[in-house]
């Protein structure tokens, strides 16, 4: 397993980190292009959510974890923020609002989450924990992806948005 | 990030070559500001992009705003097939025209 403790200050750049730490485990992987760019951009977004929003733009820690698996990948986001289920994000009244006239922030954790073939969020001992989910290719791995395939908010239906 | 700029015709040409983050987007999004003249004719070159997050999405959006107010025509070549579907999920498509080519977006912007 892969682990990397990101201490961050304020204005501190995430996105080179987390590139770096993502392509340690596509390396392991073997992900196709795509599936490397949709865990990158996940991890990403929610990192880069965490720092802004969960701890203001000041200074924080986020862990990062991750581990290659038979058939998947996975990578681990934790935080001490204030609690947060990236799956309560509703992104309806944004995209229903014409692009042109819409905020311009909204759209990052829309796109983290769309293209994980899974997502699981959980807060423990005053933790965010975010577990990105990627399935390693294979035929049997495929046809499970075709019959799984869900949107990953739905697991939010009854959780409230606390932060 | 680097930004190039060139002119093809009545064209300005900008190329985006590297990472387009939150780290990167807001000295991209000043420089665009600088290089889209206002009522001209821009076609912003993706196929250098490697990679795109929710920040560059801002900056698109800042474009296209700025060439509504200003008169310009802005549109999109290049663009790698995971940003287009970024952009299809979050209905930036239906800003721009894009195209395959420069050659083509040249052609489209000065028909």
């Amino acid at each position: 397993m892969l682990g990397q403790r990101l201490c961050f200050d304020e204005g501190a750049a995430v996105n080179d980190q987390v590139a770096a730490f993502v392509e340690q485990l596509v390396g392991m992987a073997d992900l196709s292009t795509g599936q490397a760019y949709w865990l990158r951009l996940a991890a990403d977004e929610i990192t880069t959510n965490i720092l802004q929003h969960g701890y203001r733009g000041g200074a924080g820690r986020v862990d990062l974890y991750g581990s290659v698996e038979a058939d998947r990948v996975w990578l681990r986001i934790e935080d001490e923020a204030p609690e947060f289920d990236p799956r309560c994000h509703d992104p309806g009244p944004h995209l229903a609002t014409a692009p042109a006239e819409r905020p311009e922030g909204g759209h990052g954790l829309l796109l983290a989450l769309t293209k994980l073939n899974d997502f699981d969020y959980d807060y423990t001992d005053g933790r965010n924990r975010n577990t990105l989910i990627m399935w390693r290719p294979s035929p049997l791995r495929r046809s499970a992806e075709t019959e799984n395939s869900h949107d990953v908010r739905d697991a939010c239906a009854h959780r409230r948005r606390v932060r | 990030m680097q930004i190039e700029r060139q002119t093809v015709g009545d064209v300005t040409v900008i190329t985006l070559d590297g990472s387009l983050d939150s780290s990167t987007a807001p000295r991209a999004r000043l420089d665009l500001e600088k290089l889209v003249p206002d009522g001209g004719r821009v076609l912003l070159d993706l196929s250098r992009t490697s990679y795109m997050s929710s920040a560059g999405l801002r900056v698109l959006l800042t474009i296209y705003r700025q060439s509504q107010r200003t008169g310009a025509r802005v549109a999109l070549t290049g663009v790698p097939p995971e940003m287009r579907e970024i952009m299809a999920a979050t209905g930036f498509l239906t800003f721009f025209s894009v195209s395959d080519t420069v050659q083509h977006g040249v052609q489209e912007l000065t028909a």
